[in-house]
């Protein structure tokens, strides 16, 4: 079966060689990585403000020159980028693990209702008196949308013991995150306008609104949650076939699951702190890049949903903007434009929706 | 104990079952079981009898409720591989990948296959004889070979004992085939125990080392598949409808109530059989009755009318024969 041609000296054949099958995961990770430094470089370039080219790039070689351009790329620009690669990435990384958890193509921390456990815990805390964005409170905030995210994702792996049906369990999720909402909206209800207002907005995601410290946390948190998640990289393969396999195979399931829920609820918890929840990305980017990388090692699949997600996010984080005006678009009403059509397509493409 | 290997693995006094709080639920029990190298064990049992929760604790996936197991290795991982019913379906993952899969309980975090892994994951599939499948993605491959990647997968963990959870439903007669004269042949040449749940009781009857039977009072009865057979304890555990175990056919009504006395030798003679049974005659050795004889172009009837082929010497005994009698 193999096909790759012999090496020789020819260009032609060496070219032969380099896109041979073997060499596609590493190639996927390349193209994965051109993109996200063109998402990256087109959400700095581009934006409400025009700025020209040649004072965007003074402003950059030239940091502590106090300029209308740097202060825009500076506090504006490239910390809007960075928030929207870290939290895209960080999604991604949790919609996969849950995919895989789960043996469920359907799961993600959205369907699944993380982002909304994560928004009941952040209406509780807004309730309480904590302002949004408030400086100092970045980690009690980031620990409160990740208890959130905990609570709800125990809930779902509860519900998955008895609940076999992978569109059943999506029905739980959204259910759930249904109850959570309407929680919120109560919530909402009877708060006073001031806090509603700042909580309103956050609801809508935005990954424009997060000053360094909180950056900082939430590039944290998901760094913990990684190092969490690549300690149970073998584990992540083998649970692929399922919970039998995973304990036949000397792994110890209930410490591996605990983990890996602690790792996804981290991640969605550190995202959902400072960006709201954001919908379809962690549920369509790893479909996304399993149409490019083909493998089914987590090996491949972390580093490469990873970079798929925060360059979606950024592609998102463009698209918000583009229309011209100064208005910004709700984040969620993009991101859903964009997954939405990719779990349609999951959908339609496998009759039978389990792995 | 006809096989003659060191006991892989053996049971005292268990009882399985599950616990949920304070409830208890035995399937089985009492169970002292033994299990040898080099053999061959087909696990036999009426439906919902308990046979997959014995599999499950057997091969430590589940706790037992009282007694002991012995297991030589005790690693997680390095002692029993399984293979389940568990659907597995992935996507892009080829037909290595998954044989790698075995070998994990072996590897470090970061699950680098070293030379010696990639030998054994090669072996593997040379065993099942998938060498030219291997790079084939496994959602595409059939049931058959499916469960083929699976054995392979199980064979990969190197462990002494082998547990497979009826390898060979869903499968047709051929592929079943297959899959129990692979065991087989497993069995004899890797010096595995091998524990193998299934329904095909034919088949069974023809490969296994000795059976185990669970009985309707939660016990197992275990021996060589002869002597259940002849000491009725198959009869008693599925209450066998029409098929008779100790000719291993199906059983026939001469519903005619006429006899034939049917003269020849070989294959022709024993499918000459079965077409008359099947058709309602009963075939003896009465000399005084109606004498088909078997010859090597024809088939003759008394002496007389000669017949070409089987179906037209059925034609003409069904039409000369009395009409069939109303047994209502």
């Amino acid at each position: 079966m193999d096909t790759t041609p012999p090496p020789t000296e020819n260009a032609i054949s060496g070219l032969f060689t380099y896109f041979s099958p073997m060499n596609r995961k590493a190639q996927a990770l390349l193209i994965l990585a051109i993109l996200l430094m063109a998402g990256l470089l087109l959400d700095v370039l581009l934006g409400s403000v025009a700025v020209p080219l040649a004072d965007l790039w003074q402003a950059l070689t030239h940091p502590n020159e106090p300029s209308p351009a740097a202060d825009i790329l500076w506090h504006f620009r490239i910390p809007k980028a960075a928030t929207a690669a870290v939290a895209g990435s960080g999604l991604a990384l949790a919609g996969l693990v849950m995919q895989t958890l789960f043996r469920n193509p359907l799961a993600g921390p959205d369907v699944l209702g993380l982002s909304a456990g994560a928004g009941l815990a952040v209406a509780l805390a807004v309730m309480a008196g904590i302002q949004i964005g408030e400086i100092g409170l970045a980690w009690g905030l980031a620990a409160t949308a990740s208890v959130g995210s905990l609570s709800v994702f125990l809930l779902m792996v509860l519900f998955s013991r008895k609940m076999t049906d992978p569109v059943g369990l999506l029905i739980l999720g959204l259910m759930v995150a249904a109850i959570t909402s309407s929680i919120v909206s109560v919530l909402q209800f009877i708060s006073q306008a001031e806090q509603l207002q700042s909580f309103v907005i956050w609801t809508m995601g935005s990954v424009g609104n997060t000053n360094p410290r909180e950056l900082g946390v939430m590039m944290t948190v998901i760094l913990l949650a990684l190092l969490i998640i690549l300690s149970q990289l073998k584990a992540l393969n083998v649970w692929l076939l399922g919970e039998s396999y995973v304990g036949s195979l000397g792994i110890r399931v209930k410490s591996s699951r605990l983990w890996l829920v602690a790792g996804a609820s981290l991640l969605t918890g550190a995202v959902t702190a400072f960006c709201g929840p954001i919908a379809f990305v962690g549920i369509a980017v790893p479909h996304l890049v399993r149409l490019v990388l083909p493998s089914a090692h987590h090996g491949w699949l972390i580093p490469g949903v990873m970079l798929g997600g925060a360059t979606l996010l950024l592609v998102c984080d463009i698209l918000v903007q583009l229309p011209g005006g100064s208005q910004y678009l709700p984040l969620n009403a993009i991101t859903a434009l964009l997954g939405a059509p990719v779990v349609i397509m999951v959908v339609m493409k496998t009759k039978n929706v389990r792995w | 104990m006809v096989i003659s290997g060191e006991t892989i693995l053996s049971t005292a006094h268990a009882d399985v079952g599950y616990r949920q709080g304070r409830h208890e639920k035995v399937v089985l029990t009492n169970l002292s079981l033994e299990l040898r190298a080099h053999s061959l064990v087909c696990f036999m049992g009426p439906n919902g009898i308990g046979k997959s929760t014995l599999l499950r604790t057997l091969a430590g996936l589940q706790p037992l409720l009282r007694g002991g197991v012995n297991l030589p290795r005790v690693e997680a991982g390095k002692s029993v591989a399984v293979v389940l019913t568990d659907r597995v379906q992935t996507y892009n993952m080829t037909v290595r990948d998954m044989v790698s899969l075995g070998r994990y309980p072996h590897l470090a975090w970061h699950t680098h296959l070293s030379a010696s892994d990639d030998r054994i994951v090669d072996e593997s599939i040379e065993l099942v004889q998938l060498q030219n499948l291997q790079h084939q993605q496994v959602n595409e491959l059939s049931d058959g070979q499916l469960q083929m990647v699976m054995i392979a997968r199980a064979l990969a963990q190197q462990t002494p004992l082998l547990i497979l959870d009826e390898p060979t439903a869903h499968l047709d007669l051929n592929n079943r085939v297959e899959v129990m004269n692979l065991l087989r042949h497993l069995a004899r040449t890797t010096g595995k125990g091998i524990l193998v749940a299934t329904h095909e009781l034919d088949l069974a009857l023809q490969t296994a080392d000795e059976i185990w039977l669970a009985t309707p009072d939660k016990s197992i009865r275990s021996g060589i598949p002869e002597d259940l057979v002849l000491d009725g304890s198959f009869d008693d555990v599925f209450q066998l409808k029409g098929f008779d175990l100790k000719t291993g056919k199906v059983k026939h009504q001469p519903f005619r109530q006429e006899k034939i006395r049917l003269i020849g030798e070989g294959y022709r003679f024993l499918w000459t059989k079965n077409a008359l049974e099947r058709m309602g005659f009963e075939v003896t050795d009465d000399p005084d009755c109606l004498t088909v004889k078997i010859q090597t172009a024809d088939w003759v009837v008394d002496g007389t009318t000669a017949y070409e082929s089987l179906t037209k010497l059925l034609d003409g005994l069904t039409k000369s024969a009395k009409p069939i009698p109303n047994i209502n």
